[in-house]
């Protein structure tokens, strides 16, 4: 030991830093079992920067004692063991124990100190030690040496006292050990009755009873009988009284053979259960122990796993092979060893496999027989575990949990709790019954296998389900790749994908407020950690921003574009439960490229709050709503003002005019209901099930008279009252209000004579505009129509000036407006959800999300009298088209199914408050619906672009902002596709925007006809979306996978380009070389002998079609194109792929397209065309070449190609493809190629003969 | 997509067919490039076999046999291309390129070889013959083999059903 440093424990806080330490120099020995750090940290992992423990830098060793615990020391556990020299005490754990050291000096060899300020210090993780007195012989080769150790003298050698009452004596295995529990209880003492606790805890021993055993045998007799033994009967000791000292000490014995004698019987009243007999510790009991400790196997559930994380406190731990350690049970607190990177053995823990749809894992439920012992300390440098002892409320109604549902409780007290106790069966409720009870009638108290309650759905925090949705949505998108770009322009862009995911996919459940974002405007999903962006069909003008929407029933939507940034994903990425319990900061950072949105209806989502927030109509709202004249108002459209900045706190405007009509509402006699749903707290649309209280037409007639009287005469010349209006129209009315409150009333609609001078108001403008604080207050539909309250002072009904060009009317927070909707009498719900035929045409074998739904959602919804409602539509459709032109119409096609043109003559007028004059003085603008096939950006200073712009003028005088974005739409509108440019802010898209839905464009700019096929949004423009198209994409992921063995019979299309990437070294591998020529789309005819299809293909595969990158070129040297390859290398000569570069140096791009038959290999003729538009023709070496390479992918043997069935967004931009290239589409199936394999003849003959052909 | 609806038709697919298979069939009346097989139309056939006979007219044609072990297939290539009014309608440097590489397919038909033939069925003095469209040389003997079983397959699978 020479050179070897002796520390003290003081020595050891004096350093002030956890570390190691060794008596032996090198690498620290751990444990005596290898060491097991985590296995590699995921990337995103925060552990991931975990590091050793710090080493001291030489020899030492620590001397001390070792002791039972006691409660001086100040830890929360009170049950560590604890290690003492003269300076100081600390708490301490062991490898390889030993209970002859206890209360012995021991030389601690090898140590990690944690330091930590919940406990005295720190905590010493002794890892290898030995006896300082050497003599007292711990060798461990000495069997069938007995030591006995008294359990309540300090002093383990002195002779136990005698006692004349009957002691008991038994042999068994210990099976578990309870945590130590507190009983109040009152000791009769000499001097006076004193209360005091009694501390203990009960161990559950497997005896024997067999003949040895009962009779008074020696110790060592029954040690020595290991064979005749058979531990059979369950025994209950109770060390209590000074004895609960030896609580570490037991646990360590856990599977170990003991003899205990000394105990006495007591009969145990717990609860109102019989008594029981128990054993308990006395004065004179002594634990005997066989030197050499033999352990036997435990037959209840153990475990032994290597921690990769602790969460919440410590009561869920990580362990490797998604095993989840559930610690919830407060009185068990496992060791402060229990850190990351520890190597732990648990006994006697529940194993429950849950069925969550969404991981597979095991989940390890401790309860109170549950025992944890560190079984190798971590290398590392984490912090111990310190369990908390205070018990909430949560906690506490987590413990009645069953541990599958237990796991998912850790969240904010109050609504989770609330939420749970709500949502979940009594069956997974368990009674508790206290540490005592609970241990002795374990198998009532807690089943080992407990019912899984079926219908159990995860909740999760929005940033972990974002967190989740990311690596899904990223691992779903990453083969992207392999998709068809989009050609624009002349150029070639990649298409952004989305995938679709049904909440039942999923299975979580989703919890949080509707707010709508201030900083993008859009409606979000909140919770505390989160936000994410919803669309929701049937949500009304105003809604309780206090509500808590639980949502069960919706869809996910990802989209996104391989140049993601994507990060190398490991599996424990993408761990449910690990994401769930390790949140990646509030709110996590997005990836900023993909873009995640929810759609749900709101009336299939559940208040989960009412108690909370009891659903009652607020005093003001009755008040505005139950009764009054209404104006209705029709919005024509949104009007930005020109924009200085990119902050949504500016005025924004939208159109509106002041239709010919008004509405009363009686609302004393209207009556006022909570809808029966509310009951069950649903929200949603409840104009159906408020039929049975609608008032009845006549009444409604009779009580408008009285009203007419009262509200109207009053204003204005009674005797032309009447006369002035031309329908009077009894309905009643369906109102929603906020907390989802609905209620009806009685009123009347009354319609003013055409040419009428008559006015309601003293002065009132036709049209005008309504003016929103910011972006995020306008989300009123175009062409939508809403109510504003008639109020004498307001300012629609007090405009002095009506022949002033410009009114606008602020939009505050207290302004009535609510939109409205009708329906007869004949119909009972609005079915009209996407009416139009055209609008579906492209997505119509697909489900369809609707988005704007037309009159189906309302804060007021009217019933009136089936013959009246033809007459308030056609008064709509007037203004609607009021102003209509002729038809628009599009090359040879008319356009006026989906397009709506008029000349703006009445922005003009306006446009002087908007900043708009002279700005667009000679435009068109339209609206146009149809389906997205693509959205793109531009390329910033694309040569393409800069042409295109030069077309449209500068678009700095259309008001655009300088941080806009170039986007391209293209939409497929009456069976061919428009492009929409337009350099816009990012905010005109509403959520859900981009391919595969079917959206109506208001106010975009015709540039036709001199830009053929083309609009342009502009900052007026706004965008409703009517629907997202919704695949299911678990049948496409596999089911449309197709897999042909076939032949190339012809090129249909082939687009070359030259590659941007240079590839130097010209004599590596061709095969895993990148390809120098880009092949942005390929169209190859493929035939297997029974059937041909177009099989569509880019980059690699349509190479690999082309046999671009095989070294001879039969073609090639067949048509004397190698005469011309003088001084070229070899090697290089001989690849197509240099040839191929060499052309496309000249031309940059080249386009090849089929001008005879496509299903004769040398029935092919071509047209070729250069990048500059210029055709190649016979006379050019280019074109034989091109030619060659054509008929060199025809004369081949077979492929293996793996395709996948296009989806109509796709076949659509093929479509377009062709159609720009003026060729038809041919008559085929046509598939995406995924992946395409060279044949090997042998094996796919063995193969067709093992499948019997 | 009208051709989804419909049954596939085999008219212009490469059919896999064995020698006595392809002797099978007969020309549809008035219609000399269409034949009957089981009831249905074709006009293109696959077929592989060992080039038993050789008859090279240079700068018109080779006719030549293939021999797949059911039946001799005569065939036959065309190497006018640049000279017959027949390719007249043809693009004249798509027909170089084509004539080029009839010239090397001829060279590689070799007697012993075996070749797979990709072309249209014809009549000629009343005798059946393919008008080579593609020629590949196989050299891997388990082409061959996959030839077999793949026409056996397709005969059971689609041919005649």
């Amino acid at each position: 030991m020479q050179g070897v440093k002796f520390l003290t424990v003081s020595d050891l806080l004096h350093y002030g830093y956890s570390h190691t330490g060794s008596s032996t120099p090198g690498p620290p020995l751990i444990s005596d079992q290898p060491p097991q750090p985590p296995s590699a940290p995921s990337t995103s992992n925060p552990n991931r920067d975990l590091e050793p423990l710090p080493q001291l830098d030489y020899p030492a060793i620590l001397v001390g004692t070792l002791r039972l615990p006691t409660l001086t020391l100040k830890c929360s556990l009170w049950k560590c063991l604890q290690f003492s020299d003269d300076s100081v005490t600390v708490c301490c754990d062991i490898v390889g124990f030993d209970p002859r050291a206890i209360g012995k000096k021991i030389n601690v060899l090898t140590w990690n100190f944690i330091i930590s300020d919940h406990l005295s210090g720190g905590i010493l993780e002794i890892v290898k030690w030995d006896l300082s007195d050497s003599s007292h012989g711990l060798s461990r080769c000495s069997s069938l040496i007995v030591d006995s150790f008294p359990l309540v003298s300090n002093l383990i050698e002195c002779v136990p006292k005698t006692s004349n009452a009957k002691s008991y004596r038994i042999h068994g295995i210990i099976e578990a050990v309870s945590p130590v529990s507190i009983i109040p209880c009152s000791v009769e003492e000499s001097s006076s009755n004193q209360s005091i606790n009694l501390r203990g805890f009960q161990v559950r021993i497997m005896t024997c009873e067999c003949k040895l055993c009962r009779y008074e045998e020696s110790v060592r007799v029954l040690f020595e009988a290991t064979d005749s033994h058979s531990f059979t009967a369950p025994v209950f000791v109770y060390f209590c009284g000074p004895a609960w000292c030896w609580h570490p000490v037991l646990t360590k014995l856990i599977g170990n053979v003991v003899t205990i004698s000394g105990l006495k019987k007591k009969l145990i009243l717990m609860e109102k259960q019989e008594p029981f007999l128990m054993l308990v510790t006395a004065d004179n009991t002594i634990l005997h122990l066989p030197r050499l400790l033999k352990k036997r196997t435990v037959a209840c559930g153990s475990h032994e796993g290597t921690v990769k994380n602790v969460y919440m406190q410590g009561m869920v731990v990580e362990l490797d092979e998604e095993v989840w350690l559930l610690l919830t049970n407060q009185s068990l607190m496992p060791s402060h060893g229990l850190r990351i990177g520890a190597v732990i053995s648990i006994r006697n823990a529940h194993f429950v496999v849950p069925q969550f749809s969404w991981a597979k894992f095991i989940v390890l439920g401790a309860c109170v027989n549950t025992s944890i012992i560190v079984k190798s300390f971590s290398p590392l440098k984490t912090r111990c575990l310190i369990v908390s002892q205070s018990q909430s409320q949560l906690e506490n109604f987590i413990e009645v949990l069953g541990f599958s549902t237990r796991l998912w409780y850790f969240q904010n007290e109050g609504l989770v709790q609330m939420f749970a106790r709500s949502h979940l069966h009594s069956s997974v409720f368990r009674a508790r019954h206290g540490v005592l009870m609970e241990f002795v009638k374990h198998e009532s108290c807690c089943t080992a296998t407990e019912p899984y309650p079926g219908n159990l759905k995860l909740v999760v925090p929005i940033s972990s389900f974002i967190h989740h949705c990311e690596n899904f949505g990223i691992k779903a998108l990453l083969p992207s790749d392999n998709i068809l770009p989009v050609s624009c322009v002349g150029k070639y862009y990649q298409r952004s994908k989305r995938k679709v995911f049904r909440s039942e996919d999923l299975g979580i459940i989703l919890v949080g407020l509707l707010k709508i974002s201030p900083s993008s405007g859009k409606l979000q999903l909140v919770d505390m950690t989160d936000s994410i962006d919803v669309v929701i069909p049937d949500l009304p003008s105003f809604w309780d921003h206090n509500s808590i929407f639980e949502v069960i029933d919706y869809f996910l939507i990802v989209e996104g574009m391989h140049e993601l940034d994507l990060p190398e994903l490991s599996s424990d990425d993408s761990s449910l439960p690990r994401s769930i319990f390790q949140p990646q900061g509030f709110p996590s950072p997005r990836k900023s490229n993909l873009k995640i949105f929810v759609y749900f209806h709101l009336r299939n989502t559940t208040c989960r709050n009412r108690p909370i927030y009891p659903p009652i109509a607020s005093e003001d709202e009755l008040n505005d709503t139950k009764s009054g004249k209404f104006h209705l108002i029709y919005i024509t459209r949104r009007v930005r003002p020109t924009c200085h900045s990119m902050k949504l706190e500016r005025s924004v405007f939208a159109e509106a005019i002041v239709m010919p009509w008004y509405l009363f509402l009686a609302g004393q006699d209207g009556s006022t209901h909570q809808d029966k749903v509310l009951i069950d707290c649903t929200v949603g649309n409840h104009a159906d099930h408020s039929s049975s209280k609608r008032q009845k037409i006549d009444c409604a007639s009779t009580l408008s008279g009285t009203c007419f009287k009262d509200n109207f005469c009053r204003c204005g010349d009674q005797s032309c009252l009447r006369t002035s209006f031309s329908h009077e129209i009894p309905c009643s009315a369906t109102i929603q209000g906020v907390n989802n409150f609905i209620f009806t009333s009685s009123g009347t609609l009354y319609r003013i004579k055409a040419n009428e001078k008559f006015k309601v108001c003293k002065g009132r403008a036709k049209r005008f505009f309504l003016a929103f604080a910011s972006e995020c207050d306008l989300k009123y539909q175009i062409g939508g129509v809403y109510l504003m309250k008639h109020h004498k002072e307001g300012r629609l009904c007090n405009i002095k000036n009506v022949s002033l060009k410009v009114v606008t009317i602020p939009i505050t927070p207290g302004t009535y407006l609510r939109r409205l909707s009708f329906s007869s009498e004949d119909l009972t719900t609005d079915t009209s959800l996407h009416n139009s035929s055209l609008c579906n045409e492209v997505f119509m074998k697909d489900q369809v999300l609707a988005v704007a739904s037309g009159s189906s959602i309302s804060d007021i919804h009217l019933h009136v009298s089936s013959s009246l409602t033809g007459l308030f539509e056609s008064d709509i459709k007037e203004l609607r088209n009021g102003k209509n032109v002729s038809d628009a119409t599009l090359g040879r096609f008319s356009l006026s199914l989906g397009m709506n043109t008029r000349m703006n003559a009445n922005l003009e007028d306006n446009s002087g408050l908007l900043g708009h004059s002279h700005i667009f003085p000679a435009r068109k603008f339209t609206s146009l619906c149809g389906d997205i096939i693509a959205v793109h950006s531009f390329d910033q200073g694309s040569s393409d672009m800069c042409s295109s712009r030069a077309d449209y003028g500068d678009h700095g005088q259309y008001g655009f902002c300088d941080r806009t974005k170039n986007f391209c739409i293209h939409v497929s509108v009456a069976n061919q596709t428009v492009k929409i440019f337009g350099f816009v802010n990012q905010y005109l898209f509403p959520t859900g925007f981009g391919p595969g839905i079917n959206a109506t464009f208001h106010q975009i700019l015709d540039l036709r006809p001199r830009v053929p096929s083309t609009l342009m949004l502009t900052s007026e423009s706004s965008i409703v979306i009517n629907s997202i198209r919704a695949v299911d994409e678990t049948q496409i992921s596999d089911g449309n996978l197709k897999r042909f063995r076939c032949r190339v019979v012809a090129v249909y299309v082939l687009v070359l380009e030259k590659s941007n990437r240079n590839c130097d070294d010209l004599n590596s591998n061709m095969q895993s070389r990148p390809l120098s020529v880009d092949i942005p789309l390929a169209c190859f005819i493929l035939d297997d002998g029974s059937c041909s299809w177009c099989c569509w293909a880019n980059a690699e595969r349509a190479a690999t079609l082309l046999r671009l990158k095989e070294y001879q070129l039969s073609g090639c040297e067949a048509s004397g194109y190698k005469r011309r390859l003088v001084g070229v290398p070899n090697t290089t000569r001989a690849s197509t792929m240099h040839h191929l570069e060499r052309i496309l140096e000249k031309h940059d791009r080249i386009t090849v397209k089929s001008c005879r038959s496509v299903f004769d290999p040398f029935d092919q003729d071509f047209t070729v065309t250069a990048g500059s538009g210029r055709a190649l023709i016979g006379l050019d070496d280019d074109f034989d070449l091109v030619a060659s390479v054509i008929f060199n992918a025809c004369i081949n043997t077979f492929w293996t190609v793996v395709t996948e069935v296009m989806d109509s967004n796709a076949v659509n931009l093929l479509k377009e493809h062709l159609e720009d290239m003026q060729m038809p589409m041919p008559c085929m199936e046509n598939l995406w190629a995924r992946e395409v394999l060279s044949v090997n003849h042998a094996t796919e003959a063995r193969e067709m003969l093992q499948n019997n052909l | 997509m009208a051709a989804q609806a419909q049954p596939p038709s085999l008219l212009n697919i490469h059919l896999k067919l064995l020698g006595f298979s392809l002797r099978s069939i007969t020309p549809f009346p008035n219609c000399p490039s269409v034949f009957n097989l089981n009831g249905k139309q074709i006009s293109r056939v696959e077929v592989l076999g060992v080039v038993t006979s050789r008859d090279h007219k240079p700068g018109r044609f080779l006719r030549f046999t293939l021999d797949d072990g059911t039946d001799s297939i005569t065939c036959v290539l065309w190497l006018n291309h640049l000279t017959s009014s027949f390719f007249a309608t043809r693009q004249p440097a798509t027909l170089r390129v084509i004539s080029d590489l009839s010239k090397s397919f001829a060279d590689d038909l070799r007697l012993g070889k075996v070749a797979r033939v990709r072309g249209r069925v014809s009549i000629f003095r009343g005798d059946l013959q393919v008008t080579v469209s593609d020629v590949v040389i196989e050299t891997d003997p388990n082409a061959e083999t996959l030839h077999r079983l793949d026409c056996i397959s397709l005969a059971r699978r689609c041919y005649f059903r």
